[in-house]
């Protein structure tokens, strides 16, 4: 009996091994034919239109590599993020062929997945003869949302951005500060949970430290331009448990669901702050580039924007060391907007680029490539999940925590083609109200009017 | 002759098919478009021919008469200082003066003219920022603490600012060729007659000058009517559409949008109100082309 058992055992181990052995063997036997494939692509030139982030500066700096590697040459075309989007909209009604791949954000990934202009990756992936790019594993929600359509790979993501808080620690743990807040509040002096304690820090932080009678120090830093406007009513918003059929801004047969109190009261909270002074000096002219440029100064105690940004206060000298974050604080519940910029092939290229578009995908997404370049001067953010989670990843890039929370319970920005003018229709609506021109009530439903017609113009309601 | 003739048109034949198709074609598909609607980044949008819908939506648009208001102050308030500092400055430099100096202030004013309109923008961007923008600083030392741009009430005279800062030089720049280039004759027997240097400006230089300020004037409002580059780059036409000119609209919807129909119609308008303007312009100045 106990020699059946030993011959058992032995073969478990045997199988096991086995089993390990084959699929070393298939990956290596994989990279090998990848670099066979490679060389066969020598002298292709890639072309990405792209926007210049840290993430990009730090795959620049690798790409030689791959260049050296396999004789295919990469360029990156680098365009402001609205000229990027302009040009990949050009491109594909014209189904011209002047880049390779693009990289674009999820704010327009919707229109620009249905101009069917992205080349299916499958095939690929699916190729023994190449890398397997692997999309499950990139970071949670990041490519769930824009990298599927119509049951194929469109997109993997790239610069992935969840909604977040910076708060300054060294200010919110000064004993001072804390016993003078609780004197003031009647609760403790800690980063915000809910809504209505921010409202209470940012009046109470609010100040003018040089004694001229007009305040120099401010609550919260945030933009209010078209587009950040959307943020910061969306983060309120979105706090709230969801409006119908689990959403917020249309319903499941597309009629406008966010004319309602709870809107209403979201939109008054940044009218309230605004009033209060809470929000630091130029908030209507802060726009995405220049959103916690005041918090970068060292003028304001907390901040609320893309996670990304936060990537710029951590090079900071002023600030670098001295922000805390905290997910984003909430009415009901802890929701966070999740959006994702991808990496798309042209479907117009011709499959010879295609092929070296999608190894240099692999090469850049690689999960090695991808914890040297977090861990490179750039901080780019990783994406893939097993570097996210990395410790060390963590301590560099501080600001992970806080956005791993923020993707696990994140809501992607609403996923239909008119979100542009939804954006923007309430951006204005927000504005409106925080200058006084309207209530918040009445910005609220002249947005949900305007945004009815357009979808009526969209024949949804046809 | 005759054989001359068809050479000339042979000799021009070229340029005019450029223009037929840079100018004429796209105008007359515009016009097209404009009774469409027609989306080509999203095609599964329908398309089709709407007829005088796109216009019916515009004029009944509050949104397009408040471009339009904001387009007529700015093109007026703006043009108006520009003919005025221009006519000033053109008047200093115009005495025959022939110091060095004068050539080198003279290109130094011209400077801001060659600047692209989105480098104007960025450049204001910069120095009109709250914290290191180094003239809002420096008017907030001398007491005025505005958000410039980033208010409803004082975006539009921002914007209205900085174009006469840009395009002044370029009034100035014809109306001093115009006063250079005035017969020295008429004001030396007014001199003799024992005018008065007004009275000389009144009666003499600006009825001299009338060719040349209408043609300033005309080429500045006709410009002033697109502009669009310089406050996309500031405000996008905010806060709350306070800078939302008819130049912006026309982008907003046709290239963030893409409802091509809608902003060809806007653009249609947009050239219909410039040469009605343009018309009744030369009427009232009783200008000969």
């Amino acid at each position: 009996m106990r020699k059946y058992k030993i011959l058992l055992i032995v073969i478990s181990v045997l199988l096991v091994a086995g089993m390990l052995y084959a699929k070393g063997d298939k990956e290596e036997k994989r990279g090998k034919k990848a670099k066979e494939e490679a060389v066969s692509l020598e002298g292709v030139h890639l072309k990405i239109c792209s926007i210049d982030y840290p993430n990009t500066r730090a795959e620049i700096e690798i790409k030689h590599e791959f260049e050296e590697e396999t004789g295919i040459t990469v360029e990156y075309i680098y365009f402001p993020w609205e000229g990027a989007h302009e040009k990949i909209k050009m491109e594909m009604a014209t189904q011209g062929t002047s880049y390779d791949l693009f990289q674009y954000d999820s704010f327009l990934a919707i229109p620009l997945r249905m101009m069917d202009g992205f080349a299916p990756m499958d095939s690929y992936i699916e190729d023994p003869n190449l890398p397997d790019i692997d999309p499950e594993s990139f970071v949670d929600n990041t490519w769930i949302h824009w990298g599927l359509y119509k049951d194929e790979v469109i997109s993997v993501p790239t610069l992935h951005s969840v909604r977040l808080w910076g708060y300054r620690k060294d200010l919110f743990d000064d004993p001072a500060e804390k016993a003078n807040f609780k004197k003031e509040y009647g609760y403790e002096l800690a980063p915000p949970e809910t809504w209505d304690q921010v409202a209470d820090i940012a009046k109470f932080f609010t100040r003018d430290t040089d004694g001229d009678g007009k305040d120099d120090f401010w609550g919260i830093c945030d933009g209010f331009t078209i587009g950040p406007a959307w943020d910061m009513f969306a983060d309120t918003y979105l706090t709230f448990n969801p409006i119908k059929d689990g959403k917020y801004w249309v319903d499941n047969d597309y009629n406008v669901i966010f004319d309602n109190d709870k809107a209403v009261k979201a939109l008054q909270f940044w009218v309230d702050m605004a009033d209060a002074g809470a929000l630091a000096e130029g908030w209507l002219k802060r726009d995405w580039g220049s959103i916690r440029d005041v918090f970068d100064e060292g003028k304001t105690a907390m901040a609320g924007c893309w996670h990304d940004e936060f990537q710029y206060s951590e090079t900071n000298p002023i600030v670098m060391g001295k922000v805390g974050y905290i997910k984003v604080p909430k009415y009901d519940v802890h929701h966070s907007q999740v959006s994702c910029q991808q990496y798309s092939i042209n479907k117009y290229a011709s499959e010879e680029h295609k092929k070296a578009a999608y190894l240099y995908l692999s090469f850049i997404k690689d999960p090695a490539n991808d914890l040297r370049m977090a861990m490179s001067q750039h901080k780019k953010m990783p994406d893939r999940m097993v570097n996210m989670t990395n410790p060390e990843v963590g301590e560099y890039q501080p600001y992970t925590a806080g956005a791993i929370q923020g993707f696990q319970t994140g809501i992607p920005i609403p996923l239909f083609p008119e979100f542009e003018e939804l954006y923007t229709e309430l951006s204005i609506a927000v504005q409106s109200a925080m200058v006084h021109e309207k209530t918040a009530e009445q910005a609220i439903h002249d947005a949900a009017e305007a945004f009815t017609k357009v979808m009526e113009k969209a024949g949804y309601y046809k | 002759m005759l054989k001359d003739k068809k050479a000339y048109i042979l000799f021009l034949l070229p340029m005019l098919l450029i223009f037929a198709f840079v100018t004429i074609y796209p105008l007359f598909y515009e016009l097209y478009l404009s009774f469409r609607q027609y989306n080509p980044t999203r095609p599964w949008y329908p398309s089709e021919w709407v007829g005088m819908r796109n216009y019916l939506e515009i004029i009944t648009d509050p949104d397009f008469w408040n471009s339009l208001r904001i387009t007529l102050v700015f093109v007026v308030v703006a043009v108006t200082i520009e003919f005025f500092l221009g006519l000033g400055i053109a008047l200093l430099f115009g005495k025959d003066d022939k110091s060095r100096s004068k050539y080198a202030v003279r290109t130094l004013i011209m400077g801001s003219m060659v600047l692209p309109p989105v480098s104007v923008g960025m450049l204001w961007r910069y120095l009109l920022n709250d914290s290191f923008g180094a003239l809002a600083v420096w008017l907030k030392n001398i007491g005025l603490n505005f958000a410039w741009y980033g208010s409803v009430h004082t975006a539009l005279p921002t914007m209205i600012f900085i174009d006469v800062w840009q395009w002044t030089p370029f009034v100035f720049l014809i109306l001093l060729a115009g006063i250079v280039s005035l017969p020295s004759d008429v004001y030396e027997a007014a001199q003799i007659d024992g005018a008065s240097k007004w009275r000389m400006f009144i009666k003499l230089t600006l009825p001299l000058l009338r060719p040349v300020i209408i043609i300033a004037i005309l080429l500045r409002m006709l410009e002033a009517f697109k502009i669009f580059d310089m406050i996309w780059v500031l405000t996008r036409g905010g806060p709350v559409r306070a800078t939302e000119v008819i130049g912006v609209r026309v982008y907003l919807q046709g290239f963030k949008f893409f409802n091509q129909g809608y902003s060809a119609a806007l653009a249609i308008m947009l050239l219909a109100v410039s040469i009605g303007l343009t018309i009744a312009f030369i009427r009232i100045s009783k200008f000969e082309i």
